[in-house]
């Protein structure tokens, strides 16, 4: 019973049909406008996430990591037995990590560019580059992060929760890389980025954040059974993705302005529509 | 299977359009289509210029129908299964020289891009619906609000119509 009950609130929630009136303006980006706004994104990045309003983002994130550290062992386990219990083959949990590794992003991508420019929608150009801006962008520091904390990837595990190495050697990091390039997570942070952008951009298409959300989730689950990643590589990555999108996605488009008008009024006036309908439009405005 | 399934239930769920509006001045014959930047008592403020609310006699609101869900269906089925297959064709191919892997690059590009005017083509192939208000015998306030209303988002039962 419940279960049709989430089912039916989901349904629900899905085909609310969202008449999203563009309330932004958008226009053409350069072909390499995504890498121009990288040092300006990474400048934005640093000063943000230290304000008192995301404080607790902040704190959410750190305390999250730290617990998934503890127990991270024993949650690879649980989605190695969640892969089995639903007889995920290697080949699924395959594809489910291969949804992060940029190809998908980099195909997505053309395809707005495509769309974009033979239909001329800035709409869709721009969040091609707002895709490769922030997913760029989140994967610098991702890279950064990664040649700091060296920490070993499960399928090459020397403790149960894999070694830490900080700053590790270089020469040895790239010659050997899985034992130093687990934390965080790059694939998250570039499909966390391709779904915002797209969900920030195409509020009207409500199955992105749901779909989006869900090839998160799966692609952490399928890093993990893969063994390239652990879940404590996940909320870094899915925070680093998140943030430089919404940054991308801020810088990429202008807010139309209306001036409010407030007084309360009350209207009445034809409304003729295509195909030879005609009808009476009542509005009141509070 | 059931991710599969849901997978594509919450694929097919979306519905969506897209629209453009477009404006009729007293000085013109034709509609011209805009992109709204900011309204003031006076201006409609659009992309590269701006139009007197007083001069203007008729706005329409164009959006193109939403494409059925079976095609919809195959298209996203279609999308992802070319995006698995290029994939594994290449990982199966691996590992390559800096060089190959500009010829992958370009061939995940070419195929995007191109899927991207496909989607374009078969949309635009569907029947547009337009909505129409007539402006010229309404005083500015009037026009006014209507188009505060046009611009903010979903407020007005008008935006339902089809």
């Amino acid at each position: 019973m419940i279960k049709k009950l989430i089912i039916y609130a989901v349904i629900g929630l899905l085909t609310g049909n969202t008449f999203a009136q563009q309330d932004y303006m958008y226009t053409r980006p350069g072909w390499f406008t995504f890498l121009k706004n990288i040092p300006g994104d990474m400048r934005d990045y640093t000063r943000d996430p230290l304000t008192k309003k995301n404080l607790w983002g902040l704190t959410a994130i750190t305390v999250s990591t730290g617990l998934m550290i503890y127990y991270d062992d024993k949650l690879l386990d649980a989605s190695n037995e969640l892969s089995d219990q639903l007889g995920w083959s290697e080949q699924t949990n395959w594809r489910m990590e291969h949804i992060g590794d940029g190809y998908l992003q980099l195909y997505v991508a053309s395809s707005l560019i495509g769309y974009g420019l033979y239909y001329n929608d800035n709409r869709a150009l721009q969040s091609a580059s707002q895709i490769f801006e922030s997913v760029f962008a989140a994967g610098t520091i991702v890279q950064l992060l990664k040649h700091i904390t060296g920490r070993e990837s499960p399928f090459v595990a020397t403790t149960p929760t894999g070694r830490w190495r900080f700053f590790p050697n270089q020469t040895d990091y790239h010659h050997r890389v899985p034992e130093f390039d687990a934390f965080p997570s790059g694939h998250i942070s570039s499909i966390t980025a391709m779904v915002v952008v797209l969900s920030e951009n195409y509020p009207e298409y409500t199955f992105i954040k749901p779909l989006g959300y869900l090839a998160i989730g799966l692609n952490a689950i399928g890093m993990m059974n893969t063994g390239v990643h652990w879940m404590s590589d996940h909320p870094i990555g899915i925070a680093l993705g998140y943030s430089f999108a919404k940054i991308a996605v801020k810088k990429g488009r202008t807010q139309i302005k209306t001036s409010i008008k407030t007084p309360p009024s009350f209207s009445i006036y034809p409304l003729f529509v295509s195909k030879d309908g005609f009808g009476i439009h009542m509005s009141l405005t509070l | 299977m059931p991710i599969r399934i849901t997978v594509l239930f919450i694929l097919l769920m979306g519905s969506s359009f897209s629209q453009t509006m477009e404006i009729l001045s007293t000085e013109d014959a034709d509609y011209i289509k805009i992109t709204p930047v900011h309204l003031t008592d006076d201006f409609l403020f659009f992309q590269s210029d701006s139009i007197k609310i007083e001069e203007i006699n008729s706005v329409r609101m164009i959006k193109n129908n939403d494409i059925p869900i079976t095609i919809k269906a195959v298209l996203a089925t279609g999308y992802f299964s070319l995006f698995y297959y290029m994939l594994e064709y290449m990982y199966k191919e691996a590992p390559f020289t800096i060089p190959q892997f500009s010829g992958v690059f370009s061939v995940f590009i070419i195929a995007g891009t191109g899927a991207g005017i496909i989607y374009g083509k078969i949309i635009n192939s569907y029947p547009e619906g337009k909505t129409s208000y007539d402006f010229s015998t309404m005083p500015v306030e009037e026009k006014y609000t209507i188009l505060q209303q046009i611009l903010t988002k979903n407020k007005v039962p008008f935006h339902k119509t089809p």
